[in-house]
């Protein structure tokens, strides 16, 4: 069986919270609760959900940022958390990240040229004159005239300042990039022109990307396939249209209910979705949603429902299927 | 850049007029008659109105005022009610001396202080980090006399390394333990302001970038962190060194250095007010200009800072 570029298998990280196990009993915020997944070559995975579901722990655990407290996660048929500092480093050529603040992610004492140069002499890709080069041709990629390698973060604007860090995650030729929210602090038109740029340069060079965001308007727009998560857990992945078009669990329902529509003789189903995110310490036992979720049955409180598919690949983990 | 040097030079002129006048005030109004002093205790009446006489204190004040004022223009300082001798060139006598026990122990806390603190931070919460975070804390609470006397307990007296007091023949070997002194308290400053501006900085979204890049640790840490956090370390070293230029009264006097700090503690033992001007003024500007030399360096830290020219955008 061909296997996927990334495959993410039951993948958990448990956080200690700030000031407990010292005379205090331990606690744990699980932050990623038994997460898979897989990501093709050249695939968009869009990773949705509400703030603090864990969906940019995943991004930062894929990356080799942090250590999985359980779970694997093959790329390229290599597990991640079962390498060495050095080997993660190495991997680093082929799996980039962009974040979401384009201010914060940019060392504000770097030249934008340095910046995205400077993983090319790391990795010995280039360096001297091939590397301005280089520099100068990721720039361009990217939509940015070259003199811009000679600007500081704080004299670009944000969109500028994302085209840079996109040109920087693209400087090593990675198979998947992770965008962590790369345009949630753009202005809205300034995120359609660096959404249609990430995915002009995907057709053009063939990474994948693990895009997280909480904007559901931009997943749809972005994804090949759409993965839903709740308090740790994938409650829904699905392809794009069968999230959008016939979404199956009562989070994705809510959710979509909840985004606007632009015309006012467009009614849509409501689905009231009641109460807060639930504390990830000490998660609902059961479905995870059974506290909000309006269908819930008794078997709701009890069972964890697995994610099973309703056919055609579509995924979902709820009792009511 | 230089627009910006000169608008900070003119506004440092009034800086230091008040200095002078704040100096010569404060020097004036402090109790104790130098003229009776200098006569000495058996002295009549006589004596004292001539000696007064000889050094001016009969003349209205504005009027030894501005003479003052001349004669810092000139870097005339007057002379020593002590041993008549201008007071520039015993303060040039002394100043050698003082400023390598300024330089060195501010490079040693600076040295010291910022690995101490790196270390610290990127080992947060380890038994090194425990360690040092104490430690540091001890460098500042401790008062310099105490130090002092503990290093010369361990150093002279039960290791004998380093001989005691003094400045010998003058050798580094005496600078050795004053430096040690000095230094542990900016030393152990700049530790906690390394480790808390590393911490702040490591959080930042660049560094995960930059370890997400693939870059070595030592990379990272020395190559995009550490150089983020140098703004508030640049400025304390600065100010430490600002301070001790001016003299380092109790270190001096502790290990019986001849440097400005002690020259200034025997001038105000004696009420030689010239001298006590000439100290304090030189410990006033020097801090102006260190403080101005500190400001016109941050733009090598942080390219944000930019003085002068013109800024886009924000």
């Amino acid at each position: 069986m061909q296997r996927s570029m990334l495959e993410i298998k039951n993948l958990k990280k448990y956080f200690p919270v700030k000031g407990s196990g010292f005379l205090r009993p331990r606690a744990l915020v699980k932050a990623v609760d038994g997460v898979s997944f897989t990501l093709d070559k050249g695939e968009t995975l869009g990773l949705v959900g509400e703030s603090g579901c864990g969906k940019s722990t995943v991004g930062r655990l894929i990356l080799g940022l942090i250590r999985p407290t359980e779970g694997e996660i093959y790329f390229q048929g290599r597990n991640i958390p079962g390498m060495d500092r050095e080997e993660i480093r190495r991997m680093r050529r082929d799996i980039q990240l962009v974040f979401q603040d384009p201010y914060g992610s940019l060392d504000p004492r770097m030249k934008a040229g340095d910046i995205v140069g400077e993983a090319l002499e790391i990795h010995r890709i280039a360096k001297g004159k091939d590397k301005e080069k280089r520099v100068e041709e990721l720039l361009e990629l990217v939509g940015l005239k070259p003199q811009y390698k000679a600007r500081y973060p704080h004299q670009l604007s944000g969109g500028q300042r994302q085209r840079i860090a996109i040109a920087r995650a693209l400087a090593v030729g990675p198979r998947l990039i992770v965008c962590d929210e790369p345009v949630s602090s753009l202005d809205v038109s300034v995120q359609a022109q660096v959404i249609d740029l990430m995915q002009e340069l995907q057709q053009r060079l063939g990474q994948a990307y693990l895009f997280i965001s909480h904007d559901l308007g931009v997943i749809r727009h972005i994804s090949d396939r759409v993965a839903v998560m709740y308090l740790g857990r994938i409650v829904e992945l699905a392809r794009r249209d069968q999230v959008f078009d016939r979404p199956a669990h009562p989070y994705t329902r809510a959710m979509l209910a909840a985004v606007p529509v632009l015309s006012p003789h467009l009614k849509k189903e409501r689905v009231p979705l009641e109460g807060e995110v639930p504390n990830a310490i000490n998660p609902p036992g059961g479905c995870r949603f059974h506290t909000r979720c309006v269908h819930a049955l008794p078997v709701c409180s009890e069972v964890e429902p697995a994610l099973s598919d309703l056919g055609g690949g579509h995924l979902c983990a709820c009792h009511l299927f | 850049m230089a627009i910006y040097t000169i608008k900070r030079l003119l506004a440092a002129v009034p800086v230091v007029i008040g200095v002078i006048a704040v100096v010569f005030i404060l020097t004036s109004i402090v109790p104790g008659d130098p003229a009776r002093l200098i006569a000495g205790k058996t002295a009549d009446p006589e004596t004292i109105q001539r000696i007064r006489e000889e050094l001016g204190l009969n003349r209205p004040l504005w009027e030894q005022f501005t003479d003052f004022f001349k004669g810092v223009l000139t870097f005339d300082l007057g002379r020593s009610y002590r041993n008549n001798r201008p007071v520039t060139q015993v303060i040039m006598e002394r100043l050698p001396l003082t400023a390598k026990l300024a330089v060195s122990s501010t490079a040693l806390a600076v040295v010291t202080g910022v690995s101490l603190g790196v270390v610290s931070a990127v080992k947060k919460d380890s038994m090194l980090d425990h360690g040092g975070r104490v430690l540091a804390l001890l460098g500042i609470s401790a008062p310099s006399f105490w130090i002092g006397l503990m290093v010369v307990l361990l150093f002279c007296v039960k290791l004998r390394w380093i001989p005691g007091t003094g400045t010998g023949d003058g050798g580094w070997l005496y600078l050795v333990l004053p430096v040690i002194t000095l230094g542990m308290r900016p030393a152990a400053f700049i530790t906690r302001l390394t480790r808390s501006g590393m911490l702040e900085v490591l959080e930042q979204d660049y560094i995960q970038t930059a370890w997400a890049k693939g870059l070595p640790g030592r990379a990272v840490v020395l190559g995009h962190a550490l150089k983020n956090a140098m703004i508030p370390v640049a400025t304390v070293a600065g100010t430490c060194m600002a301070e001790m230029m001016g003299g380092a009264i109790v270190v001096e006097q502790f290990f019986s250095l001849p440097g400005v700090g002690r020259l200034g503690l025997e001038a105000i033992l004696a009420r030689d007010f010239p001298v006590i001007r000439g100290q304090v003024l030189l410990l006033a500007l020097v801090f102006v200009a260190v403080n101005l030399l500190v400001d016109l360096t941050y733009p090598l830290f942080d390219p944000r800072i930019k003085y002068g020219g013109k800024r886009r955008h924000e």
